[in-house]
């Protein structure tokens, strides 16, 4: 108890009062510097030392073609194009038949501007003052060239290692929309992006973090669209996280968010490119994380959860349709079992009769009370959704069908539930596979079990004091300063209509109002009825704030 | 983290607060679902109420649709007796397994003692009482509620769902008007407003009218009839068969039972309501005035007004009936302008005639079944404030003046009688 | 100075729409089930007149507290009747309005309770809804006024939703002709309805509270105003209703008319028993109002002792509310004697200190400007 304590004082402290920033640099530079030295042989002995005898480290000492100097590269192997640096590196260097001028002149004292500059031919090339810097981005697959009594290393841009292709999205299936999702490589994703918004505004910012891991964080956002100070709140915060390793976007998800012990997600995640990207245009922020498909979206709120972007591609209609039946399946996955618990143990009455005689007749002779009933139907179906799960896929359906069906109808034959309970436990499993976000259908799961508890002891004024303080958890969370309710709550009209209404797209002329972007107009007046000449039109609308509608 | 670990110290707290309890807490198959009430009352005694109530046994009626086995009853009667409504109530409660759960009581009878003792009690009861539906039909029979229930003869397997249907029917026959437990209240409460009841009976009607057409005429079933299974046997009209009917109005003054009327009084009476429909109407032929012409009516509106003449009150009553021909005994051909003229004007006499039939029944009862007072109350309030006291008297002597204007619309099918040419 | 005090005890800011729907939540909450049978039984088919004429006096009482509010801006009514009657006297008036929020905490937390017990939970004790009831507003008020306010617009949703879908259901039964004769009254006795504070709309004396934590505080009258005429609007028709489909003679056998109402709707034979909706309703509905209360009455005691939060005060009150709301009545029949008649005291505390203390500023400013004039 007292460790806990300890550690959640750490937790608060660790919000309350941020600590600047430390650098990587910083944290690695616990080696002194002037361990490093130009001297290639006592380098090369200081790599090994500090890079072990990992047998994908690769050192390869050469001499310039006429031996006028002495090189070494280093490489990791697995994550380097060696065609590339066999080609372009090596190959310019070493080889006679192509030697050129500036081979000839090659000494050691102008080989580091000479290689730099002339002799190779590799598009992106950097350099690294100190040994240290270079292994950091050898380490990420560059190649590194160490010249003998040469201080600057130079750094080869040739990272290429055995990537997924892109595919289509597992976790968000859509029937209409791009067949994109984003992979593991954070070069990819960056490209999915960028071809989705070829605008001059479109910034990746990097970051870094985990001292282990060095993994690499990108802030994608359109630089005139998004708050400038919701964007300087997730640098901050992502500047704050001080651990030894980042291995997932939940990693991150956890540090930044508002509250961290809600058991409701606060960021939301994705790995829809499309979704992403009209998360960008509205003014979002997405954090991307590299070795992981799923990117998130800051701020968010509740409501986004039962948005799909299906709903932004199908007819107005059908988005309203779907989601109020989101809507609807939502409040059924929270509270259906509890109100059907409160409602068959307190407000009998409030059954048509003969549905009730039927009920009746139903549990006649089974020893549980209703309650117990119910957590034993949700229990044992969250067991065979998990089990379901961790299956392979072929045997998990089976799994779902011997358990689903065999065993609730061999639990009613036995007189163990009631075919009732058995079909509330049903419909609400449905729905809760319904919700489109997996992280907010999860914590609707997890408060079903009080709401039951409640709800058998209080009947429905227990399951309304549970519901209570849920709101007032919901209405005192925040997102990056945009409550979590909004646009229900807080919100203009507008955003309020829009939460359950999608506009046809040539009225959806504004972006959300507490988002607050600095430019809120989307887009010109489109409405069917104006024919403008194309090419009076301009491409984007944007700078034509002040232009009246229907003037051009 | 000290706000979080109060809250969740007073969480804990407020949670134990419920796990002590669980007091209302009751699980369904622990309830006797009672699906009707019939309230008697038995004047001399100490503990005069005697109620009665209907349970339906959830196993039956579920298992019911497998296999009739033993053809047992699906409801069971039980009753209490006691000073008061709810002594009874516990009383009856001694002899079950269940506890007795009255939310799901869809009809109310009232035995004739009980209603000429008067319903106060009753209705305090139904209100005071958090469970008894108020919209639970208010039904009147005949001697004692509680034989209502033990009826064999009958279209639904539980004798309450055969009274609700019987309810639901009646607004397609306009031969009484089952009301409500709280539009019943309602209108004991207005002043210038008696209260009804529709009326509901047991014995067959054909056997008042045809005496000897069933052999052997015996009041029976007056028992608990568990040997409901016989007689739906013998199949036919060996035995006097016991049927309900639902027809005609009791009516109260004060809340206690001032009179009956019949049905056809009854439908007269729901002229003024302007709730006749669907009703059919036998008006002599205008020609040959032994034959009759049968009418069905399909709508009706009714406008009542009071009129101030010389200081002298009266009421006019509009009827605007609308109902098209559905059969005609004779063959007079009846398709012309001014046949149905005449029909018209004889259909116009046969309801003005129900409706003053009615009218002298309701004055002869005292009860101001309509509503009269109630309607001279809102446009002429200060009158009717002299006239409150002693209303029933003054409206015993109120006259009323009927119009009623009927337009038969169709004729049916038939264009012709079906005869010989040139007969 | 002030300011910092402001800003150390309620550091959020709510919008002037979501200081309006407070107040509509405050008087929508136990007026829609107590006013109708008092009305109803002092003024028949006229008592939504009564509630009519009542907005006018909420609306008094409203200007003079917005007028106040904009005159000595960034206070709430417990500092400047400091500045205004001096320390002592000031402190004590302000202990005044805190009781009186209080005394409306532990009033609402009764009724709530007696209602549950006599209509849906007859073998519940009082204490369960109660102290539940006090947790879930003490939880509220800790966690500030912005997240009261948020909350609040949600459970608005749903109060006034379902009302509305209760009121279509009635449609049907409607029967125009009980609500005549229609403006046979006296006036005089009209008037007297309209004072009984259920009627009258006395909650807007709240905004005296709220005014400095709205976003602009200028529009403060104007999202009051709409409010209390909005919230009785909505009763007015709300009794219509209620004597359209039963008469004033019904409502008054009746000790929860609203309740009666949903008790006799039934739709298809299915729909029927609507009368849990109407406590989901009510619970949600009265936790907004008691949230809002003890949010007033701990604010004010702590600006009156001068503490630098509010949370202190929080759970004292809260104790306090409950056990008052205990020993408050003996029994039902008391609580309801008490609602329906009006008494001087809130005809002072609503109406008359804030006149004076209106007054007491004109007089203030006068006094400055000549005091100005003559320096000159």
């Amino acid at each position: 108890m007292a460790n806990a304590f300890t550690f959640l004082k750490k937790l608060v402290a660790r919000k309350e009062k941020p600590k600047p920033p430390m650098t990587n640099n910083k944290q690695a530079a616990r080696k002194p510097e002037n361990d490093d030295t130009p001297v290639l042989s006592e380098r090369l002995a200081l790599i090994k030392k500090r890079l072990g005898e990992s047998n994908d480290v690769v050192i390869r000492e050469f001499n310039t073609s006429k031996d006028q100097v002495k090189l070494a590269l280093l490489l990791i192997d697995g994550l380097v194009d060696k065609k590339m640096i066999n080609d372009n590196i090596m190959l310019p260097i070493l080889s006679n038949t192509l030697a050129n001028e500036y081979s000839e002149k090659l000494t050691a004292s102008n080989a580091f501007e000479l290689l730099n500059k002339h002799i190779t031919a590799v598009s992106e090339l950097s350099q690294a003052s100190n040994l240290t810097q270079a292994l950091k981005m050898v380490l990420s697959g560059d190649t590194a060239l160490f010249i003998d009594g040469e201080q600057r290393i130079i750094v080869f841009g040739t990272r290429m290692w055995e990537k997924r292709t892109v595919a289509e999205p597992v976790t968000e299936a859509a029937v209409r929309g791009p067949r994109e999702g984003f992979t593991e490589t954070m070069r990819i994703n960056t490209s999915l992006l960028r071809r989705r918004i070829k605008h001059e505004n479109l910034r990746f910012e990097t970051m870094k973090a985990g001292r282990r891991t060095a993994t690499d964080i990108n802030l994608v956002y359109i630089n005139d669209i998004v708050n400038q100070e919701t964007l300087a709140e997730v640098r901050q915060r992502i500047a704050a996280i001080d651990t030894d390793a980042i291995l997932e976007s939940g990693y991150i998800e956890e540090y930044i968010e508002d509250a961290p012990f809600s058991i409701f997600p606060q960021l939301e995640h994705t790995e829809r490119v499309d979704k992403a990207a009209a998360a960008i245009l509205e003014g979002r922020v997405l954090v991307m994380t590299d070795n992981t498909p799923f990117m998130l979206i800051v701020p968010t709120s509740f409501f986004q959860f039962i948005q799909a972007s299906e709903d932004f591609y199908e007819r107005p209609y059908v988005a309203l349709f779907l989601r109020l039946l989101r809507l609807f399946v939502l409040n059924i996955a929270l509270i259906l079992p509890a109100t059907y618990v409160a409602v068959i143990s307190f407000h009998q009455e409030m059954l048509p009769t003969s549905l009730l005689l039927n009920i009746t007749a139903a549990r006649e002779g089974i020893p549980f009370p209703a309650v117990a009933e119910a957590l034993l139907m949700e229990g044992t179906f969250e067991v065979l959704r998990e089990a379901g799960i961790r299956l392979p896929k072929t045997v998990g359906q089976a799994v779902s069908i011997v358990g689903g069906l065999v065993i609730g109808d061999a639990a009613i034959r036995a007189g163990l539930v009631s075919p009732g309970m058995v079909i509330i436990v049903a419909a609400t499993a449905i729905s809760t596979f319904a919700i489109p976000a997996f992280n907010a259908s999860v914590a609707l799961r997890l408060l079903r079990f009080p709401l039951i508890i409640l709800g058998a002891m209080m009947g429905l004024y227990g399951v309304i004091f549970g519901l209570i303080i849920i709101l007032i958890h919901l209405a005192g969370l925040q997102s990056f300063g945009v409550p979590y309710l909004t646009p229900l709550v807080h919100g203009t009209f507008r955003d309020m209509v829009k939460t359950i209404v999608r506009p046809p797209w040539w009225a959806n002329i504004f972006r959300p109002r507490l988002l607050d972007p600095q430019q809120r107009r989307r887009q010109a007046t489109n409405t069917w009825a104006r024919h403008t000449p194309l090419e009076e039109r301009e491409l984007t609308h944007e700078e034509s704030k002040d232009r009246q509608p229907g003037k051009g | 983290m000290k706000k979080q670990l109060t809250i969740l110290c007073l969480l804990l707290f407020c949670l134990s607060l419920f796990t002590a309890g669980c007091w209302d807490q009751i699980e369904v198959e622990e309830l006797a679902l009672v699906r009707a009430i019939a309230i008697d009352y038995q004047p001399g005694r100490r503990s005069p109420y005697l109620v009665t109530f209907a349970i339906s046994l959830p196993s039956d009626v579920a298992g019911g649709e497998g296999g009739g086995g033993g053809g047992g009853e699906p409801t069971q009667l039980f009753s209490g007796v006691g000073a008061s409504m709810d002594l009874a109530l516990h009383q009856a409660s001694l002899n079950l397994s269940r506890q007795l759960f009255l939310s799901h009581a869809s009809v109310i009878l009232i035995g004739e003692e009980m209603a000429k003792h008067g319903l106060a009690h009753v209705f305090d009861f139904i209100i005071r009482n958090p469970q008894v539906r108020l919209n639970a039909y208010l039904l009147y029979t005949n001697g004692f509620a509680q034989q209502m229930l033990t009826t064999t003869e009958r279209l639904e397997i539980g004798i309450t769902e055969e009274i609700i249907g019987m309810i639901e029917q009646a607004r397609f026959i306009s031969e009484t008007e089952p009301l409500p437990a709280y539009k019943f209240l309602q209108k004991v409460v207005t002043p210038g407003q008696a209260a009804y009841t529709a009326l509901l009976q047991k014995g067959s009607p054909l056997e008042e009218i045809i005496p000897g057409l069933q052999g052997e005429q015996k009041p029976g079933g007056q028992e608990e009839s568990s040997g409901g299974s016989d007689s739906s046997e013998g199949g036919g009209g060996e035995k006097a068969k016991e049927v309900l009917t639902l027809a005609g109005l009791a009516a109260f003054r004060n809340q206690k039972l001032a009179g009956l009327m019949n049905a056809q009084e009854t439908r007269g009476f729901l002229w003024f309501l302007g709730k006749t429909s669907r009703t059919y109407l036998a008006i002599s032929d205008p020609q040959k005035p032994k034959e009759i012409i049968t009418l069905h009516v399909s709508r009706a509106e009714t406008k009542i007004k009071p009129q101030i003449k010389n200081g002298q009150l009266s009421f006019s009553v509009e009827v605007v009936t609308e109902g098209d021909i559905r059969s005609q005994t004779s063959t007079t051909k009846i398709n012309t302008p001014e046949m149905m003229k005449k029909v018209n004007s004889a259909n116009a006499a046969v309801i003005k005639q129900e409706m003053e039939k009615a009218l002298h029944r309701m004055q002869q009862l005292q009860t101001d079944l309509v509503g009269f007072g109630s309607i001279l109350n809102r446009h002429e309030p200060k009158l009717f404030s002299r006239l409150q006291d002693n209303w029933p008297e003054e409206f015993s002597k109120l006259k009323v003046e009927i119009v009623v204007t009927s337009d038969v619309r169709r004729a049916g099918m038939q264009a012709n009688p079906a005869l010989p040419r040139g007969e | 100075m002030k300011k910092a005090k402001i800003g150390s005890l309620e550091k959020g800011k709510i919008s002037p729409r979501q200081g309006g729907e407070l107040l509509v939540i405050s008087l929508l909450a136990t007026s829609i089930l107590l006013v109708p049978a008092v009305a109803v039984e002092q003024q028949g088919q006229n008592a939504w007149l009564a509630v009519l004429l009542g907005t006018i006096w909420g609306l008094v009482t409203l200007s003079i507290v917005c007028w106040l509010g904009n005159k000595h801006p960034e206070e709430t009514i417990f500092q400047y009747t400091e500045t205004l009657l001096g320390k002592w006297l000031g402190k004590v008036v302000g202990l005044l309005y805190v009781w009186s929020f209080l005394r409306v905490v532990a009033i609402v937390i009764r009724e709530f309770g007696d209602f549950m017990t006599t209509s849906f939970m007859p073998n519940t004790p009082l204490s369960v809804f109660s102290l539940s009831l006090i947790f879930l507003a003490a939880w509220t008020v800790f966690a500030g006024l912005e997240v009261l306010a948020r909350m609040n617009e949600f459970i608005i949703l749903l109060v006034i939703g379902s009302l509305y879908f209760i009121l279509l259901l009635s449609l049907g039964n409607w029967e125009l002709g009980y609500l005549q004769p229609l403006f046979r009254v006296e006036f005089l006795s009209l008037l007297k309805t309209s004072l009984i504070p259920e009627v009258w709309a006395v909650d807007t004396i709240t905004f005296a509270v709220i005014i400095p934590f709205l976003t602009r505080p200028q529009r403060a009258l104007a999202a009051g105003a709409a409010a209390a005429v909005f919230a009785n609007g909505l009763l007015a028709i709300g009794l219509i209703s209620l004597l359209a489909t039963f008469g004033p003679y019904f409502l008054l056998v009746t000790r929860f008319p609203i309740l009666m109402f949903v008790r006799s709707i039934s739709v298809a034979q299915i729909l029927s028993r609507f009368e849990v909706l109407i406590m989901v309703v009510w619970v949600a509905g009265v936790f907004a109002k008691t949230t809002f209360y003890l949010y007033c009455a701990c604010l004010g005691l702590a600006q009156i002792t001068g503490l630098k939060e509010i949370r202190p005060v929080v759970l004292a009150l809260g104790t306090i509310a409950v056990v008052w709301s205990f020993s408050l009545f003996e029994n039902i029949t008391e609580l309801e004697a008490s609602v329906s008649t009006t008494s001087p005291r809130v005809l002072l505390m609503y109406f008359g200190i804030p006149l004076f203390l209106l007054v007491l500023t004109w007089l203030k400013e006068k006094l400055h400007k000549r005091q100005l004039g003559r320096m000159q």
